[in-house]
């Protein structure tokens, strides 16, 4: 027969004891500590997952917007080249149209000084040379070269008198 | 004399007979009376007469015609060594 010592059985009841004590006043409160550090935890984690996707559609929009001030920095810098290429050609073309005019308004200038200068001159010579002419005849006018002049120029002014008179006297 | 018509002639030399026959006969054409010729020394005619006859005045000279020739060759164009192009 198996003889059972009455003080293990006291030590049994005593550890079922105290392991239902541990279970009730250490176990569960650590267990239920560790559930609530570890919902924290968790809480946290699902937390930094919501601002890491936050923070990662906010990048997605900097950069649609970074993309876009981009495009609409090349844009207005193409649209400043056009202007900055339509202001060039204008300035250029309304130099060369002045540049021009002031060629046209010289020339003109020119040609009027030039023309003038030959009016001049040309009325120097003719007075000159009518001079010369006057001197010439006057040092070689004869009697004879006298009666040829006044044969001819009278004969040719008569004549022409003879015909107005004709023409009267028809009337 | 009385009836005689008077001619005055301007001329650089004074009249030789035959001058004064050659502008008498001429004139006799168009002047139907008789005339005389009065002479008038103008040296600056350079050559040919001026004939004065009442309101008429018939102007043979030299002097005239080289003007008359110079306000001609005046009014052309161009200058004096041609046109220019």
């Amino acid at each position: 027969m198996i003889r059972i010592d009455r003080s293990i059985i006291f030590q049994i009841i005593n550890f079922v004891a105290l392991v239902l004590l541990l279970l009730r006043f250490l176990f569960k409160p650590v267990v239920k500590a560790l559930d609530a550090r570890s919902n924290r935890i968790r809480e946290e984690l699902e937390h930094i997952e919501k601002e890491k996707q936050a923070l990662e559609e906010e990048r997605k929009k900097l950069e649609e917007e970074l993309k876009n001030l981009k495009q609409k920095y090349l844009e207005m810098l193409d649209q400043a080249n056009r202007e900055a290429q339509r202001i060039k050609e204008t300035i250029i073309q309304e130099a060369y149209q002045e540049a021009e005019k002031i060629k046209r308004d010289y020339e003109r200038r020119a040609q009027r000084e030039i023309e003038q200068v030959f009016a001049e001159l040309k009325e120097d010579i003719v007075e000159i040379s009518k001079e010369i002419v006057a001197r010439i005849l006057k040092a070689h006018l004869t009697p004879e070269v006298q009666t040829q002049i006044i044969e001819e120029m009278l004969e040719e002014a008569v004549r022409r008198l003879e015909a107005e008179m004709e023409i009267v006297h028809e009337r | 004399m009385k009836d005689e018509e008077r001619v005055k002639v301007l001329t650089p030399l004074p009249l030789t007979e035959e001058q004064k026959d050659i502008i008498y006969a001429k004139l006799s054409r168009i002047i139907p009376r008789p005339f005389v010729i009065e002479e008038e020394i103008d040296p600056s005619l350079i050559g040919g007469v001026i004939i004065l006859w009442g309101e008429l005045l018939i102007d043979c000279s030299i002097k005239t015609q080289l003007e008359r020739l110079r306000e001609r060759i005046l009014k052309e164009e161009g200058s004096p060594y041609g046109n220019r192009k």
